[in-house]
């Protein structure tokens, strides 16, 4: 064991602040929770309504100037950088 | 006892001292440790059994930590450098480091990066193993190693600096 990890593990030892009373913070936190509104859920619904008039707009557009509907498959490719955000997973932030 | 107080009184202990040794600062661990049991309670439907309560309560914490630090690096307010230079050549370590004091090892703590610091208090101040550390941190084992690695790096260069300095 290094001489860092020796002290860090005195320092433990020494140990820290006691914190506040249990029934102190039980208070407080019942407090906050009725105060809080709840979690909001993230408008995935309306993120995809979003995403589906603009294909739709732009569909009607490659239509109405004649373009092949094909180039409507470029737009996979931007969607690739929201994959991480769609998938994301972890504690909340 | 009622179910909140008997979940406050399992977990408030070892998150609060994660805080204070985070922030250095008590008040602070404690609005921050309130903030994460809302957080917690507010988001449990999302708790998996993969990892304890302690080490998800531990995830949420770093992250309030790290945003509290973002918005007061956004606003300008002091924050802790991350720039801390490594010691480029050997010293005496041994006779040196045994000089430090406590309070000179938590500021030097304390003046660790965010990422570099959390790793280093739950590897030794909570004992959690680099697996647990990694789920914690969201992050590979292997970047919790070299985190632990560089951290005791700088901890030793700033106690030496510490020590040396008249």
């Amino acid at each position: 064991m290094s001489e860092i990890e020796e002290l860090l593990r005195r320092d433990r030892e020494a140990g820290t602040p006691e914190p506040p009373d249990v029934r102190f913070t039980a208070a407080v936190l019942r407090q906050r929770l009725q105060q809080a509104k709840p979690v909001e859920r993230e408008p995935v619904g309306l993120m995809v309504a979003i995403a589906l008039l603009l294909v739709g707009g732009l569909a009607a557009g490659c239509w109405l100037l004649e373009l092949d509907l094909r180039w409507l498959l470029l737009l996979l490719l931007p969607s690739f950088a929201s994959l991480p955000i769609l998938v994301r997973k972890g504690a909340p932030q | 006892m009622d179910d909140l107080e008997r979940f406050v009184a399992a977990n408030q202990r070892p998150l609060f001292a994660f805080l204070y040794r985070m922030c250095g600062d008590p008040d602070l661990a404690e609005e921050l440790m309130q903030e994460t049991f809302v957080r917690a309670i507010q988001a449990a439907k999302r708790y998996r059994p993969a990892a304890s309560v302690t080490t998800w309560l531990f995830s949420i914490a770093a992250n309030l930590v790290r945003d509290r630090w973002r918005r007061q690096a956004r606003r300008g307010d002091p924050v802790p450098i991350d720039g801390l230079a490594l010691a480029s050549e050997e010293s005496p370590e041994a006779e040196v480091l045994k000089q430090a004091s406590h309070e000179a090892l938590r500021s030097a703590l304390l003046h660790l990066p965010l990422e570099q610091r959390s790793a280093l208090i739950l590897r030794y101040y909570h004992d959690l193993s680099y697996e647990e550390i990694a789920q914690t941190l969201a992050c590979p084992v292997g970047t919790v190693r070299s985190r632990i690695h560089n951290g005791l790096a700088r901890l030793r260069s700033a106690l030496n600096q510490e020590v040396t300095s008249p």
